[in-house]
């Protein structure tokens, strides 16, 4: 092909090339705009996915109410600041105070941030070598100064049991006014109730309004 | 109303699955543009590899999306705009150097079996507790090497020659140092991810990979940004990294040369400046609508195949193209991020989120350097630079955001499963 | 995670805000700088393209063709060689001698780089030779011929180098661009002397300290930032001390009291000196710089040398004040000083000089035509009144008056200006000035180098304006078309 006509050629295919190249372009960013779309919509139909369980408060000090039910999802941080993904909007927890992680069969991983403390079903648990982190699973208790938070795990999350504190095992340090046998607190969900269920919560909260039928069985 | 709530959600994402409309569109968009601009180079060429290429390069686009899309769940979009980048890097090799392009397009093969393993590698990451060690050392050996065995080229110690194979190992222990990095930043161990960084870091100087070792240490200090949200130490990095540029400046002559062209290529036209004063007559010439598709002078250009290539695509299809690609760019690192965004765990965030900024930044890095906004560096330009390594190494990237996204993809799955349990 | 996904939005939003530079940066550098990149005489592709387009011819406002490509490809430029070395070094050459003249500059339409696809094609068809477009120039030819005329017939320019530059204040159109000395571009090995560098286009590509005429700056300084003193009367001793220096005047002369005008009338150097102290360097070095010194000029159709006003701070009052009349590492280039005296002419508005009127494809047909642009708002048009006053009082009355015609106002500034180079005293005479005629609004810079002792720009710079502006009164439809 003569070197003239394939010059004139290549300069009209020229305006052939632009227009497809800027359509690709036009076509990947809607497409990253529908990706954008969907991803909200799917957001506000399923509130609760990526979480694996939630917090229930049980005693909340003056900052929390009781009952309240925090989300907990995968992995994040926990605390006071509004940056946390679980935020305990108390004093006595610091911006972040603890990191947690969830893994597959292990449960609710917990390590507490530089400086601070808390119980995690009774077993302390600071930051440093010799805490190697705590976990959790389904009914542990975290609890930081005054307040008390109890993990439900969602259903399909299995997780290797863990011997959990029996009340009688309570220490001073633990905090909490040692339960007598068998006498429900006032107040309280019944932490002695607590230990002796066998079936993790199956219920998702696709439907915040469920819940305030006080499923006791829990 | 009479549906329950939860048949509905799997409804809805049945068809959000179908909507993969833009998909077959984009494919189809991206098929016809490599055809017609095969055939034209065929046409002036007359090679039976010219036509080879017009039917395999579409041919591959399709087969590899829909190949791969099948076996596990890839990230159709940014495997599209992949594919696009490292096709175009082989039509303007073919436009000017057949056999280049021969190699480009096996490397790309090449490529494909990297990006699998590093799929396969983010999911398996997690479960290995010692290979994180060996990758450390490994990195770090790996990186040593050119320094032991490798020869100099271009002011810079960084190749391996291997027979007739050169291997650039900083472009792969990129990876690792990704893998690596964010691993132990996410669990807040320091030492490991620092003691790693540092020593790459340190080698790269020795070698005078300069560019390279600019974007580890960016990467880097992003990533340390992104999961510690510590302001004043990122400053401090910041600064720390702006003193040791003034430092390299003071130390080494050829930065000072480097920066010296960058104010005046003119002043040194003959030598050392030819190469960027080429390159901005090319940017010229092109103009807004390009000169057309293998015209232009693009081998005047010293280099123009690895670094320069983003020049001879500006000079043969237009500037108004140029700026198109640069948007490719940048819809890919709007992909790799909301698949960070999107991901369930810390650490498969932060390797998507390292691999797209170390694309990004290396793309700005070097058509910066093109356009004369900012000295050149020695990078290439990810995906459409000839070259094995970087080719190579770019696929591989890609292949750790995709790694997340399968993950996400999963867990995503697994989500609707406990839905669909109640 | 809640956090680290803000950051990586953060981050995104940074990654994108560093691509939107690039885009910018890029499209910015490519629309300024990009003919002049592609024009550069080491670009190979416009070598490859000669060979295949004959370049396109070149005229002037007049239609007078100034250069055309005969049958055997050889360039061929007017008939004498008068006509030729008049406009060399607008036009250059087309090995490219002369830098940056319209036969390089103008390379894209020259050699047919901007034909649209349609002609290409039409090409193809006829089988012709592919041809470039033909440009129109504002210049006219024979008035450059007139002024390289003028320089030869005065005795006390005769031999010497020198420049000029004649501008439409109000279009900004360049009307001539001489350059001396100058050379036949078609018998180059017999008519240059490199000695001399020829090849330089004085007008745009050198700088020299304007002298006196620098005063039309200083002067607006004053009306701006001192206008209660610039009410008053001045005592001129013929010696100003500053810092240990003394200021004399053209001539050692004393010119006693006298006001601001008659100050510039005369051109006395000690009221300006005394004038630049007390406007303090910084309020002058703006004024100057509103004049356009310390731009970084990057005209559409030219390359112009960038004019300087030092600019380190902390100068002692001798320097300040030798500023005040030009003097003290202040530069300008003919061109530049063309555009001061077309913006005092023009009521404060400088028009941004322009070569190229119109472009025409082989066929006939405009393909691009261009308007005239302002460049900067200089002054206020009061400030710029009174300066034409004291202008036209310089023709009048003053130093100038060998500019002056019967037949048109003239308005304009002398200037001496002195040097040393290697050591060797070198004086420079200009004169700035213009017509003060709606229908002519013509200005003019000229630039003799190396003048005798005891000559200054009002003798050997100003007559040669004195005869371009005779040639405008005889010729204006030369100039006004």
């Amino acid at each position: 092909m003569s070197d003239e006509l394939y010059s004139v050629l290549a300069l009209g295919m020229r305006y052939w090339f632009l227009a497809l190249g800027v359509l690709i372009v036009v076509q990947t960013f809607l497409w990253l705009y529908r990706d954008h779309r969907e991803k909200h919509q799917r957001l506000r139909n399923l509130p609760d996915a990526g979480m694996i369980g939630e917090f229930v408060v049980l005693s909340g000090g003056n900052d929390l109410e009781e009952g309240k039910v925090i989300p907990v999802p995968w992995e994040g941080m926990l605390g006071s600041s509004r940056h946390c993904d679980v935020v305990i909007p108390s004093g006595a927890f610091a911006p972040v105070h603890l990191y947690f992680s969830f893994e597959k069969r292990m449960g609710l991983m917990i390590e507490a941030a530089r400086g601070r403390e808390c119980y995690v079903d009774g077993v302390l648990e600071k930051s440093g070598k010799k805490h190697p982190g705590e976990r959790m699973i389904h009914g542990s208790i975290l609890q930081v100064g005054d307040i008390v938070l109890r993990l439900r795990l969602f259903a399909g999350l299995d997780v290797e049991r863990k011997a959990l504190r029996k009340p009688e095992d309570d220490v001073k340090e633990y905090g909490m006014p040692v339960a007598s046998q068998g006498v429900p607190r006032p107040g309280y969900g019944g932490y002695a109730d607590s230990q002796t269920e066998e079936e993790p919560f199956t219920g998702l909260h696709l439907v915040k309004d469920e819940e305030k039928d006080g499923n006791s069985k829990t | 109303m009479g549906i329950p709530k939860h048949k509905k959600i799997t409804m809805e994402s049945t068809r959000m699955r179908e909507k993969r409309k833009p998909g077959e569109r984009l494919a189809v968009l991206v098929m016809l543009f490599y055809f017609t601009a095969f055939l034209l180079l065929a046409f002036r060429n007359s090679t039976w590899q010219g036509y080879a290429l017009t039917f395999c390069v579409p041919a591959a686009i399709w087969g590899g999306t829909h190949i791969l899309g099948k076996c596990f769940h890839i990230d159709t979009l940014l495997f599209s705009l992949t594919n696009f980048l490292c096709a175009l890097g082989i039509l303007v090799l073919y436009g000017t150097n057949p056999n280049l392009a021969y190699h480009q397009a096996a490397y790309y093969g090449v490529g494909l079996v990297g990006m699998v393993i590093c799929i396969y590698f983010m999911r398996v990451f997690r479960s290995l507790r010692h290979l994180r060690i060996l990758m450390i050392i490994g990195s770090v050996a790996f990186l040593a090497l050119p320094l032991l065995i490798g020869r100099e080229t271009n002011g810079a110690k960084n190749w391996i020659y291997f027979q007739s194979v050169s291997i650039q190992p900083s472009e792969f222990v990129k990876i690792s140092l990704i893998l690596v990095v964010a691993w132990f930043m996410n669990r807040r161990q320091f030492l490991p991810w620092f003691l790693c960084a540092v020593g790459c870091l340190i080698l790269l100087m020795l070698q005078k990979d300069l560019g390279t070792a600019l974007l580890y240490y960016v990467v880097t200090l992003l990533l340390f940004f992104a999961s510690t949200a510590n302001v004043p130490l990122t400053m401090l990095g910041i600064l720390g990294g702006g003193g040791a540029a003034v430092l390299g400046y003071r130390m080494f002559a050829h930065v000072k040369k480097r920066v010296a062209l960058w104010r005046n290529p003119w002043s040194d036209y003959e030598n050392a400046g030819y190469q960027i004063v080429q390159g901005l007559m090319a940017l010229a010439s092109g103009s807004l609508l390009g000169v057309g598709l293998g015209l232009g002078s693009p081998t005047t250009i010293p280099v123009y195949e690895t670094d320069y290539i983003f020049a001879v695509i500006c000079e043969q299809f237009g500037l108004i193209f140029g700026v198109c690609v640069l948007l490719i760019y940048v819809a890919i690192i709007w992909r790799g991020t909301t698949i960070a965004m999107a991901s369930r765990h810390g650490y498969q965030g932060l390797v998507s989120m390292g691999a797209t900024m170390m694309i990004g930044l290396q793309t700005f890095v070097i058509i910066g350097g093109v356009i004369k906004l900012i000295p050149l560096t020695g990078v290439t330009m990810p995906f459409v630079s000839s070259g094995g390594s970087s080719l190579v190494s770019s696929m591989c990237l890609t292949g750790l955001i995709q790694g997340v996204a399968s993950l996400n993809e999963d867990d995503l799955e697994e989500d609707l499963k406990l839905t669909e349990a109640m | 995670m809640k956090r680290q996904r803000k950051l990586f939005k953060l981050l995104a939003i940074l990654f994108f805000g560093l691509f939107l530079i690039l885009t910018l940066y890029g499209g910015y550098s490519v629309a300024t700088y990009g003919n002049r990149w592609f024009s550069s005489s080491k670009n190979p592709r416009v070598r490859a393209q000669k060979e295949m387009v004959i370049a396109g011819d070149i005229y002037d406002r007049n239609g007078i063709q100034l250069a055309t490509t005969d049958e055997l490809g050889n360039r061929v430029y007017q008939p004498t060689a008068k006509a030729r070395r008049a406009v060399v070094h607008i036009l250059g050459d087309a090995q490219g001698n002369i830098a940056n003249g319209v036969e390089s500059f103008q390379t894209a339409y020259l050699y047919g780089f901007h034909s649209s696809f349609g002609e290409l094609l039409s090409g193809l068809f006829t089988g012709e030779a592919r041809r470039g477009d033909n440009l129109y120039l504002t210049i006219d030819s024979l008035l450059c011929q007139k002024i390289v005329e003028s320089f030869e017939n005065h005795s006390l320019t005769n031999g010497k180098h020198g420049a000029a530059v004649v501008m439409n204040y109000l279009t900004g159109e360049i009307l001539a661009q001489v350059s001396l000395p100058t050379f036949d571009p078609q018998n180059i090995s017999g008519t240059v002397n490199k000695n001399e560098q020829p090849f330089w286009n004085r007008a745009t590509q050198s700088v020299y300290p304007p002298g006196s005429t620098f005063k039309i700056v200083t002067a607006s300084a004053a009306l701006k930032y001192l206008p209660e003193l610039a009410e008053e009367e001045f005592e001129c001793t013929g010696e100003l001390q500053l810092d240990g220096h003394t200021i004399h005047d053209f001539g050692n002369s004393v010119h006693g009291l006298m006001d601001l005008k008659d100050a510039f009338g005369v051109s006395c150097n000690n009221i300006f000196a005394f004038l630049a102290v007390e406007l303090t360097d910084a309020r002058l070095k703006q004024m100057a710089e509103s004049f356009g010194f310390n731009d970084n000029f990057l005209f559409r159709d030219l390359v112009v040398e960038n004019s300087r006003y030092p600019a380190q701070a902390g100068r002692s009052d001798y320097e300040v004040g030798a500023s005040g009349f030009g003097q003290s590492s202040i530069a300008a280039s003919p061109m530049h000083m063309c555009m001061v005296a077309a913006a005092i002419g023009a009521d404060g508005v400088m028009q941004e000089p322009v070569l190229l009127r119109e472009v025409r494809t082989p066929s006939g047909a405009t393909r691009v035509k261009w308007e005239s642009r302002s460049y900067r708002q200089v002054m206020d048009t009061d400030v710029a009144r009174v300066l034409q006053n004291y202008m036209r009082y310089v023709v009048t009355s003053g130093t100038g008056s060998r500019a002056g015609t019967r037949s048109m106002a003239i308005c304009g500034k002398t200037g001496t200006a002195e040097s040393t180079i290697i050591g060797k005293p070198v004086n420079y005479g200009w004169f700035v000035g213009y017509a003060d005629d709606i229908s002519l609004p013509i200005a003019v810079s000229i630039l003799v180098e190396d003048i005798d002792d005891g000559q200054g720009g009002g003798s050997t710079a100003a007559p040669i304006a004195r005869e371009v502006f005779q040639y405008i009164a005889e010729h204006p439809e030369r100039v006004t078309n």
